[in-house]
């Protein structure tokens, strides 16, 4: 019978978390992850702290991996002898939700610099626009069938989406949009399934 | 611990009496902290020389303001 074609539990439904790092930033060692729940940030909080969640979004995440292809074709028949991928773009995409100096800053490109409050002075950040493409590690991580959770993971990425902010009175909250793209070799691109928790 | 490879951290302290702290937030390039007579401290990627006995309340302040500094030495 068809049933025994398929498991339905396989069948997954649930959000991603993304998180990011400064370039080229390994994952954390994976002895740490807690199969238990796949969203602890415990993982992610190592000394120091190398990794900063992205925070709140409109509608979640998006991944995606658009690959431009090439047909190899010969005279002698219709159909294609092969097929090249000329060029391929592995992204992460989504709507920032958290209107704060950090979001303003992955999602204009832009360098910051905090300057701390005194009893004179209030603090402050200054952020500031670069043509200069800033790279990032970027991790997503999510439920898996298995329920022992997934990682997304690059060393290299940017984030250079256009950014359209609405400002509303009451009509909804302010979004910044970006999309990360990785800018690595398609081999440093790597997906964590865990499939078991530890052996006791 | 990986910092931006652009800035490598300075990882020994000149004096044994200081700490090297450093901005690890990936969207915070620097941290300027007032200082008495009108002088300031900038903190960054690269990592900066701070009296030990600073440091915590340092990396505290940086908290406040969402950033991330860590003792790298």
């Amino acid at each position: 019978m068809i049933g025994d074609l398929y498991n339905a539990d396989n069948v997954v439904v649930g959000q991603a978390a993304v998180l990011f790092a400064v370039d080229k930033t390994p994952l954390p060692d994976l002895s740490t992850w807690n199969t238990a729940d796949p969203f602890d940030l415990t993982f992610w909080t190592g000394t120091p702290q190398l990794w900063t969640p992205c925070g709140a979004t409109d509608q979640g995440w998006q991944a995606g991996a658009d690959k431009s292809t090439q047909s190899i074709s010969i005279e002698e028949q219709s159909t294609p002898v092969g097929t090249t991928i000329t060029s391929q773009s592995v992204s992460l995409a989504g709507s920032l939700s958290e209107d704060i100096s950090k979001t303003l800053a992955l999602a204009l490109n832009a360098t910051l610099v905090a300057t701390a409050a005194t009893t004179s002075e209030p603090g402050f950040d200054t952020l500031t626009l670069t043509d200069e493409p800033i790279r990032y590690a970027v991790a997503a991580i999510m439920q898996n069938a298995e329920g022992f959770g997934r990682i997304i993971y690059a060393p290299s990425w940017t984030q250079l989406n256009n950014a359209s902010v609405s400002f509303r009175r009451a009509t909804d909250k302010r979004m910044y949009p970006v999309q990360f793209e990785t800018v690595c070799k398609t081999s440093d691109i790597q997906i964590i399934n865990f499939t078991a928790a530890k052996t006791t | 611990m990986t910092l931006d490879p652009m800035s490598s951290p300075d990882t020994e302290p000149d004096d044994p009496s200081t700490v090297v702290v450093a901005v690890v937030s990936p969207w915070c390039t620097s941290v300027i902290f007032p200082l008495s007579g009108g002088d300031t401290l900038t903190i960054t990627r690269k990592g900066v020389d701070v009296p030990t006995e600073d440091a915590d309340a340092l990396i505290q302040t940086a908290a406040e303001h969402g950033v991330t500094l860590a003792k790298v030495s």
